[in-house]
């Protein structure tokens, strides 16, 4: 399925998304011309798709559906998530990793997929109810700090956290049903960030921890080489090393929210909306490099990682603007753009076999479920 | 009965063995430390041993020479002046170049004792250059075990600096493969093999094409150095296309994986040369195109056949988790293949028969132990994702 070269649509020159909205969701396409797409509300309703200026060069294409399809012969799993995205009513991360995982779970990205698909919904449900219990502890241990929560029994648990719910219900106006109601929204949003000293640690930290290592290895990779490929790493090290900065920074303060438990749970009684985006931070910070590290897993070989780091540094985000008043500081966003400027990130006259690349694709999706 | 004729019967017996004892026989010679007479006993599978896709282990001797693997002749079909070199001459070269390397060679081979399939990225820049230099002082003097050979004596100095003028050339060939930004330019790397003498640069230019950068570089600047070099040059880039070609198509006999990259090459290379051949080089590159073609199209629709169309019968519901996932990559190989070879020709051969093949998986009977969403799958790598589609919303 080679892309179509007489693609006639108007080319953006440059993409500096203000907003993480602006920049747009990760898009896991299996079809390999789409790789790096990114896909965001569309200004006149709708969704509309970021697509990389296919040649590698400067520049990225902003259309619909209809105008992907002038680029390339999309697989049917793109296809199918297309049509699931058009419909999508908020675009975050979580909420596409929840389309792609139910897509998945259909087979169509085969029954590798399929089985990671059904898994990871279950590690999923069992993150929530961890959260959940956290949640009720860090409660229980604020609200009776006399009380040794860690000795007690599963039932002295549970009593503790009915009397510690009964107790704080009348101080936020709400009744205890209503409390724990919302304690299980909030275990929701935490179940892929975990708590402070959550172990073993959840979706977020488990990435963070990975991407750590990809950013060592990368950058390690970049100092041995002064080839074309190493510039490549040293681009993927620099923007990783800046995305763990912002994202460990992001997920410490989301887990320092239950430092009080009175007050999250009165904040988000009062604007679920705010406290909700506050916590998705992370997940929006690390939107994009699961894909690279898991290119980076799957190549074994010094000559399979030459090949990939040219694919894994077209996939490194840009960062908004935004970062910085998320982060409260001052940061150079534009930093990794310069870096970008002087590494050859289009494809050479070896690159094919379209078809192996969409079967792995399909495999890192799995893995990514 | 003789050690000769008790050889050939060995060798006559594993013609007719199983990949595996194949393999297993191959690894057993490759492990000698000196493998003589060992060596015949596997000289007949040469041609096979690719078309298998059987992993050789490295030795000093086969790390020296890795370069040259696609110019590597018989003894019988190699003349003086030839792009290539004659396998009978290898074994003298390489005990003259161990001998000359003296510690540093046998650290390198030490290494390779103990060393993963990442052995040449990481060992052969070691060896290839100090090894270069040895050939080219050994090629002004004898070399010790020519006469083994059965190639004239006076062949021992050009086929020496021949060698040298690849091992000279290869890591910027690689560099420039790898797209090394501190590598040296492609057409410095050429004018260099070319200052050693047309027999030379022809071997660097077949390595070149064969398996080094893009072929369709490599093929301009050798024509434009031809051009100007007069008929020497000319007649030496001829040998070194003839060669070059001939190594192509012995490449993409091996699985289709591997193949896929030796037909791509081999369309770049067609492309990149017809329009600016002479008649006679025109000629033979359209035959060599012609030949790639059909053995292409006879392959694929014979793999489509016997690996993706025939297995479907055998599924059985106990083992498809197992066997599937072979039955795709199966179909995948041939896909990616087929999408090189139909730059070269038989595009609408390719269709009809993938078409074809698809449609033999959609109509699989009901009790068939694909499940829908399985033939789905299938058919969208034989025949595309609208027709999936149809199948999917059908």
């Amino acid at each position: 399925m080679p892309p179509d070269t007489e693609v006639s649509l108007p080319l953006v020159q440059s993409f500096h998304p203000a907003t993480f909205l602006e920049r747009g969701v990760a898009l896991p396409f299996t079809t390999p011309a789409l790789a790096n797409t990114r896909g965001r509300p569309g200004e006149r309703g709708g969704f509309e798709m970021i697509v990389p200026n296919p040649s590698g060069g400067r520049g990225v294409y902003i259309i619909g559906w209809d105008g992907v399809r002038q680029f390339c012969r999309p697989t049917v799993h793109d296809t199918r998530l297309a049509a699931r995205l058009a419909v999508l009513p908020a675009v975050t991360p979580g909420e596409i990793r929840r389309i792609e995982r139910e897509l998945l779970a259909e087979g169509v990205a085969g029954r590798e997929a399929q089985q990671a698909a059904a898994a990871a919904a279950a590690a999923d449900r069992q993150d929530r109810l961890v959260a959940n219990f956290r949640l009720l502890l860090a409660l229980v241990q604020q609200v009776e700090p006399e009380a040794q929560a860690g000795a007690a029994s599963g039932a002295e648990i549970e009593m503790r956290a009915r009397r510690s719910l009964a107790r704080i219900a009348p101080r936020l106006g709400r009744s205890t049903e209503a409390i724990a109601t919302i304690l299980e929204e909030l275990a929701t949003r935490f179940a892929s960030t975990g708590l402070s000293g959550q172990a073993p640690p959840a979706r977020i930290p488990r990435l963070l921890a990975v991407l750590r290592a990809v950013q060592l290895e990368t950058a390690q990779w970049s100092r041995q080489r002064g080839n074309e490929d190493g510039g490549q790493a040293g681009l993927i090290a620099a923007g990783a090393e800046l995305t763990i900065a912002c994202a460990g920074h992001a997920l410490e303060a989301t887990q320092g929210l239950t430092g009080d438990m009175v007050d999250l749970l009165r904040a988000w009684s009062a604007d679920p909306s705010t406290i909700a985006a506050r916590l998705a931070r992370p997940e929006w910070l690390l939107d994009g490099w699961e894909p690279i590290t898991l290119l980076w897993r799957c190549a074994t070989t010094d000559a399979e990682r030459v090949a990939t780091l040219a694919e894994m540094a077209a996939l490194v985000p840009v960062l908004p603007r935004e970062t910085a008043s998320w982060m409260g500081m001052e940061i150079d966003t534009e930093a990794l753009t310069r870096i970008r400027r002087s590494v050859q990130l289009n494809q050479d006259w070896r690159t094919g076999q379209i078809f192996e690349r969409i079967a792995r694709n399909e495999h890192i999706r799995a893995l990514a479920a | 009965m003789s050690g000769a004729t008790e050889a050939r019967a060995v060798a006559r017996a594993l013609a007719d063995a199983p990949n595996r004892r194949i393999a297993q026989a191959v690894a057993l010679v490759d492990a000698l430390p000196a493998r003589g007479a060992a060596d015949a006993l596997i000289a007949p599978l040469r041609g096979r041993l690719a078309e298998l896709g059987i992993g050789r282990r490295i030795n000093l001797g086969r790390l020296l020479f890795l370069p040259l693997d696609p110019v590597i002749v018989d003894a019988k079909a190699w003349r003086p002046g030839a792009a290539a070199i004659p396998r009978s001459a290898l074994a003298p070269l390489i005990a003259a170049t161990r001998a000359a390397l003296g510690a540093d060679g046998e650290s390198i081979a030490a290494a390779l004792r103990e060393a993963g399939p990442s052995a040449p990225m990481t060992l052969g820049p070691l060896l290839w250059t100090p090894a270069a230099a040895s050939l080219r002082a050994l090629a002004a003097a004898k070399v010790p075990g020519w006469e083994a050979t059965g190639l004239p004596a006076e062949a021992a100095g050009p086929i020496a600096r021949a060698v040298a003028a690849v091992l000279d050339a290869w890591p910027a060939l690689c560099a420039l493969a790898a797209r090394d930004t501190e590598s040296r330019d492609l057409a410095d790397v050429l004018r260099a093999a070319a200052a050693e003498g047309p027999e030379a640069w022809a071997l660097v230019v077949a390595v070149a094409i064969a398996r080094g950068a893009d072929p369709v570089p490599v093929a301009t600047l050798a024509a434009d150095l031809a051009r100007r070099g007069g008929p020497a040059m000319h007649q030496a880039l001829e040998g070194a296309l003839t060669v070059a070609t001939g190594a192509l198509e012995q490449q993409t006999q091996a699985p289709a994986a591997l193949a896929t990259g030796a037909v791509r090459r081999a369309g770049r290379l067609v492309a990149a040369l017809v329009d600016r051949a002479g008649p006679t080089q025109r000629a033979a590159l359209l035959g060599f195109a012609g030949r790639i073609d059909t053995a292409c199209r006879a392959r694929i629709a014979a793999e489509c056949a016997t690996a993706v169309i025939a297995p479907l019968a055998g599924l059985a519901p106990a083992t498809i988790e197992a066997d599937l996932p072979g039955l795709e990559r199966a179909a995948r190989g041939l896909r990616d293949l087929e999408q090189e070879a139909r730059r070269i020709g038989g595009a609408n051969a390719y269709d009809t028969l993938f078409r074809d093949a698809a449609a033999r998986v959609r109509d699989l009977p009901g009790e068939h132990p694909m499940t829908r969403m399985d033939r789905m799958r299938l058919v969208e790598i034989l025949d595309g994702p609208e027709a999936a589609l149809r199948l999917l919303d059908s």
